[in-house]
């Protein structure tokens, strides 16, 4: 039985595209800092030994914010690089917005992973599984907002080129976030 | 009594329906208890007859934990299938994820009452331990499927990559119920073991199912050695 639902959130408006360009506000970047960091807690709170706890403690933030951080420049200038017309503050407002989205699941998926802790031993490795599953939510958002920018400015003749660079720009620029994360994420795991 | 009666047929007929009253605070304030209640009167129902398995305490025993198994896992999903929605730029407030939780919660207990006598009959016939484990998680499966549909309908219309909410949504509760299924165990009690309320906190649902899977079919030749982890496991063996 199909039922029609208010629709709340349709196709974003021109308006609703560039709010969702903008840089977000404070309250909601820390917001998806203490997703992160909670989630990183309620892991290390199931630990066994201090020693443990204190590696996962920070992995989720690290992971995450490290992976963003230290990727997010060169994307910024590899947009640059190939001539590409999206404003920068655009293309940053929508990385921003990717984090803390994902900062935003991290929170939700708190409760369950401090049960997990509670209970069993098998907190870390669904910190792991958690973090797979936000980094591919967040960069496929990622990827959808950054090509969205792209298209939506500069010349409409040169659209369909831009967007192919665009989409060659993202997919190694996401490729290469994956990496950084797994690499912080085993330099914390002793790896 | 006619009004419970006729929420049961509308929690079953139109489940959405009585979601979409979730803006309405009056509605809210009404139907939050009654749902509440038919789920826990469905899952006590559903619970007897698990208990039946083994019979005497364990009656009341099964039936006493059998709501938790319910409500436990669902309060702690919500908020994650919330976050994950919202992520899918599906806005979608809390009164209306409550209520959906509530009627979905409710809806999988009627199903579970429904299907009590069938597990009754298979349960008389003297299966096995580790079958009659098996049936349990089956059933349970089997009645959770149609509750956790009205979770997924009753999501607003629009948003970006839905089937990865919901596929999401569906990880993390079914990861819940079953290991608040293991914390709360035993449901069937072991014919010659000691009828308990709740056993020790020891290892995970996922190593036991591996066991009872392996017992199941006759397989004795690697043994389930449980071994202490979780915070709540350390606190306990201290």
């Amino acid at each position: 039985m199909e039922h029609a639902v208010p629709a709340v959130a349709l196709a974003p408006a021109p308006a609703e595209e560039d709010a969702a360009r903008a840089l977000p506000d404070a309250a909601t970047v820390g917001r998806a800092v203490l997703g992160f960091g909670l989630l990183g807690l309620c892991a290390a709170l199931g630990s066994a030994d201090i020693a443990g706890a204190s590696r996962i403690l920070p992995a989720a933030l690290v992971v995450d914010l490290g992976a963003l951080v230290l990727t997010g420049p060169a994307l910024l200038v590899g947009h640059q690089y190939l001539g590409l017309d999206a404003p920068v503050p655009s293309l940053a407002g929508v990385l921003a917005h990717a984090f803390c989205r994902a900062g935003a699941v991290a929170l939700g998926l708190c409760p369950a992973l401090l049960f997990f802790a509670a209970t069993s031993g098998l907190a870390p490795g669904l910190l792991v599984l958690s973090l797979a599953g936000i980094a591919f939510m967040g960069l496929s958002d990622a990827f959808t907002g950054l090509r969205a920018a792209e298209v939506a400015a500069g010349d409409p003749k040169s659209r369909v080129v831009r967007d192919a660079k665009m989409q060659l720009l993202v997919v190694g620029w996401m490729v290469l976030t994956a990496l950084v994360g797994l690499r912080l994420g085993f330099h914390l795991a002793g790896m | 009594m006619t009004s419970i009666f006729s929420l049961v047929a509308r929690v079953l007929r139109d489940p959405i329906a009585i979601v979409d009253r979730s803006e309405d605070p009056d509605a809210l304030q009404e139907l939050a208890p009654r749902l509440l209640g038919i789920a826990v009167v469905g899952c006590m129902i559903f619970g007897t007859v698990v208990g039946s398995s083994r019979g005497g305490i364990q009656l009341v025993y099964a039936a006493v934990k059998m709501p938790l198994l319910l409500w436990i896992p669902v309060a702690l999903a919500l908020p994650a299938a919330r976050a994950l929605w919202m992520a899918c730029e599906v806005e979608v407030p809390w009164s209306r994820v409550a209520l959906a939780g509530l009627v979905a919660m409710a809806r999988t207990a009627i199903l579970a009452a429904a299907a009590g006598p069938v597990l009754w009959l298979y349960y008389s016939l003297s299966p096995g331990y580790h079958v009659s484990v098996l049936a349990l998680a089956a059933a349970l499966a089997a009645v959770g499927l149609p509750g956790l549909g009205v979770v997924a309908r009753a999501m607003p219309a629009g948003g970006k990559r839905r089937w990865l909410a919901m596929a999401g949504s569906l990880v993390v509760l079914g990861l819940c119920v079953a290991q608040t299924g293991w914390l709360l165990r035993p449901f069937v009690a072991r014919p010659a073991g000691e009828v308990t309320f709740l056993r020790p906190i020891e290892e995970d649902v996922f190593s036991s199912l591996g066991a009872t899977t392996r017992s199941a079919v006759g397989d004795y030749s690697q043994e389930w050695e449980p071994e202490t982890r979780g915070m709540l496991q350390q606190r306990g063996g201290r």
